[in-house]
């Protein structure tokens, strides 16, 4: 919204991140934070843990070249876990997967080989002076939640779409089309209130109709269903 | 609640919190001035407990966070409401009050601080009103408000062992105390640069993570409202409502 004042010329916050594409399509990425991006590295690093453990117990019965090859899983797994997981399987390590992010580069492409080597190899970096805390005060500072290594690597974490749970259907019924024009947004709103009117307690989804009382005379539970029969002329069901 | 500052919008956990990283994020400057002012407020105290008790200090800063977390939800209500909120005019604009004591004491430790503090000190319900709202507003948030406490427990934790792991690897100070059997002198010299150390991390350790965790426990109230009350459905409805009282006369 366009105000004339100069503070209020920003634009809202949002947590989406509009990219255009060569080919001028617009596509949505939602840079993921540092609070789910920790869990998803803590179940990485118990897989990454587990694993090795095992192996100690398995090599353990092999003494010195057991020793041996330890080490050499133990450098594999180290360094190329991520690198592995993020080129081949989407983006996503196991742990990322769980949680719903993965890992793209900034322009929204697929992460190849050297970004993800880059990315991989600076957190230790970002690891200084512990526990992550640079990568931790790095990700506070950036729109993007990109830690050091994101940054060199121009990659940014998002998250995988997924379906909301929201939005998706109108209990069957009657329908009827609203006695006036409606814009387009203001039909937006209309069948979000719908649909989401079956999700809300009672009491609220009649506090809500009653906003639309001018147009439908109606109010409480009776405006609900009045809203509910508009949206579904709207969406064009029995019709 | 009509606000042009953020876009709101029914959101998952984790994407939440990170509108309420955002929204401290741009408001940054005020959230410093704010931390600052409270461990100006908070110094007298600090070193007077310290003579007497040498981390004392570091129990004060933190039980007193919650008087820190007023100033900071009242800087980002007000910049949500549209009104300037330097750190100044949020002092001047009444933050205190509404279960002031009780946050400093037994709401001190609860699990869901940061997501229940707008309704303590925003709603203002009282008694048994306010019990039925908090329990209302945390259905079906799956203990997210407890989740966001641990994991900034986490956090805290990682950038204040940065601090102390750094000042082990710059400054002349000896950790050879926090080996198993050994102790330390508290009064000594050193123990004296220890407890000034530990302060100093705690103090830049809060200034860095409180704003954050305040946010994002705004950032998950504001979603349950979205998701619970539809509050960013509610300007778009009245206002299609008003803009058609007029008609439906005619008709």
């Amino acid at each position: 919204m366009l105000a004339p004042n100069a503070l209020d010329t920003r634009c809202a916050l949002d947590t989406r991140c509009a990219l255009e594409t060569p080919d001028g399509v617009e596509l949505i990425l939602v840079p993921a934070g540092p609070v789910i991006r920790g869990v998803a590295w803590g179940i990485d690093a118990a897989i990454r843990g587990g694993i090795l453990v095992g192996l100690a117990t398995v090599l353990g019965l092999l003494e010195a070249v057991g020793m041996a090859i330890l080490l050499l899983a133990f450098f594999l797994i180290n360094w190329w876990y991520p690198v592995l997981f993020e080129v081949l399987s989407q983006g996503s390590t196991p742990g990322k997967k769980s949680v719903g992010l993965r890992v793209v580069m900034q322009d929204g492409a697929p992460i190849g080989w050297s970004a993800s080597i880059v990315r991989n190899l600076l957190r230790q970096v970002d690891f200084l002076p512990a526990l992550y805390a640079t990568g931790l005060v790095s990700m506070m500072c950036n729109r993007r939640f990109q830690r050091l290594g994101d940054l060199a690597a121009a990659t940014m974490v998002v998250y995988q779409d997924r379906q909301t749970g929201l939005g998706m259907n109108l209990p069957p019924g009657e329908s009827e089309r609203p006695p006036v024009p409606l814009r387009p947004a203001e039909q937006r709103a209309l069948l979000a209130f719908a649909e989401r009117s079956q999700g809300l307690n009672p009491e609220r989804a009649a506090e809500l109709a009653n906003l639309l009382e001018p147009i439908s005379g109606e109010t409480g539970a009776e405006g609900v269903e009045q809203a509910l029969r508009w949206a579904r002329a709207l969406r064009g069901e029995n019709q | 609640m009509k606000t042009d500052r953020i876009v709101m919008r029914p959101r998952s956990t984790a994407e939440a919190i990170d509108l309420g990283f955002a929204l401290v994020r741009a408001n940054y400057k005020t959230m410093l001035g704010l931390s600052l002012t409270w461990m100006l407020v908070l110094l007298p105290a600090v070193a007077a407990i310290t003579l007497w008790l040498p981390l004392g200090g570091l129990l004060l800063l933190w039980w007193f966070k919650p008087l820190l977390d007023r100033m900071l939800l009242q800087a980002l209500a007000l910049d949500l409401l549209g009104q300037k909120s330097g750190p100044l005019l949020t002092l001047r604009s009444r933050w205190l009050g509404n279960g002031m004591v009780a946050g400093l004491s037994f709401w001190r430790f609860h699990p869901a601080r940061s997501f229940l503090l707008p309704v303590w000190q925003l709603e203002g319900q009282r008694g048994k009103q306010r019990r039925r709202r908090q329990r209302s507003l945390s259905h079906g948030n799956g203990g997210s408000g407890f989740g966001l406490t641990l994991a900034f427990l986490g956090l805290e934790l990682a950038i204040l062992s940065g601090w102390l792991v750094l000042g082990n690897l710059l400054l002349p100070l000896d950790f050879s105390w926090l080996q198993w059997g050994s102790s330390l002198d508290w009064s000594s010299s050193q123990g004296r640069w220890l407890v000034a150390w530990f302060l100093g991390s705690y103090a830049l350790t809060v200034l860095l993570t409180e704003p954050f965790y305040l946010g994002a426990g705004l950032g998950l109230y504001l979603n349950q409202r979205c998701r619970l009350e539809c509050w960013d459905l509610e300007p778009d409805l009245a206002a299609l409502g008003q803009r058609h009282a007029g008609r439906r006369s005619l008709s």
